[in-house]
């Protein structure tokens, strides 16, 4: 399966979904104009990619900042993500936050009790 | 308006497009009780997920908000510091000025003291003080001391009306900033 590369500007986040390591990274600051818009390629990866997911999923996110319309985006990221788990692959979801930035660590507990899958918190 | 209300559909449009077919099932007036049952289930869980969503949201939504606060105070705090600091750099500023016209008056008085004061002042003192030098030599010195502490206030006065000129500079160039940029927006 092809990656998916996105690179990162001062209003999107860098994405790269490598979809033969089951690697899959969300990292920067996300308060694009459109979420829907630049989120909609990352949903349409990931549906494919559920049919025939690797053994283990891992998925690195380390957000600066995101919006609220981000917020609903990442949730339905991290949704398609349990999908993976409910069909019976090894899921991993690791929340990198900085230390000094408690309402990314907030944020995480919040996406962390939505899921199914297993949660990591970490500190930068 | 129209693209906004646009995107606002986009974003829960998985949401919406739930909604429309349950509204289709329900509509449908051959529905069996069975049926009723397993769309109220899914709702049901739909539903679910949306108030999870929604409190996820509103969480995200309350610490941008409190972000945006802290931002806002900061920046306010930066602003009044950069406020002084002007006001002092005015000031400073100013008070160079003050002291150089200051000195150049001072210089005049000298002139003019030298020039027009001093025989008057030689002259009386002659005449009150008649044969004692030191006395004469008292007063020709004590008035010249009084005259050289009026610098102090002259300077004080001198900076006090820069400092007004200044002020009304300065106040003249940010109505003129706000005016531009009224200007501005009505044209845009």
């Amino acid at each position: 399966m092809e990656s998916l590369i996105i690179t990162e500007t001062n209003l999107t986040p860098s994405i790269k979904f490598d979809g033969e390591s089951g690697q899959l990274e969300l990292k920067g600051r996300s308060i694009p104009e459109n979420s829907l818009e630049f989120y909609q390629p990352v949903y349409e990866w990931l549906d494919k990619y559920i049919d025939s997911p690797q053994d283990k999923t891992v998925v690195n996110v380390q957000f600066d900042y995101f919006n609220t319309s981000s917020s609903k985006c990442i949730l339905d990221i991290l949704k398609r993500i349990d999908k993976i788990e409910e069909k019976g692959y090894d899921v991993l979801i690791k929340w990198y936050y900085d230390e000094s930035d408690e309402d990314m660590m907030e944020a995480g507990e919040d996406y962390s009790d939505l899921l199914d899958a297993p949660f990591e918190l970490l500190v930068l | 308006m129209e693209e906004r209300r646009a995107k606002k559909k986009n974003l829960f449009e998985h949401e919406s497009n739930i909604l429309s077919s349950s509204k289709v099932v329900i509509a449908n007036e051959d529905l069996t009780l069975e049926e009723a049952k397993a769309e109220l289930i899914s709702l049901n869980a739909h539903y679910e997920d949306l108030v999870d969503q929604s409190k996820l949201i509103t969480k995200v939504s309350d610490r941008l908000q409190k972000k945006i606060n802290k931002t806002n105070d900061a920046l306010e705090s930066k602003n009044n510091e950069l406020s002084e600091t002007l006001d002092a750099l005015t000031k400073a500023k100013v008070g160079r000025r003050a002291t150089t016209i200051t000195l150049v008056i001072f210089v005049v008085l000298f002139l003019v003291t030298e020039a027009f004061v001093e025989p008057p002042i030689e002259r009386y003192s002659h005449i009150w003080f008649e044969g004692n030098d030191a006395a004469e030599m008292a007063f020709s010195l004590g008035v010249k001391g009084a005259l050289a502490l009026l610098l102090r206030p002259i300077e004080k006065i001198v900076e006090g009306i820069l400092v007004k000129r200044e002020k009304a500079r300065k106040d003249r160039e940010a109505e003129l900033l706000r005016n531009q940029g009224q200007d501005a927006s009505v044209v845009s």
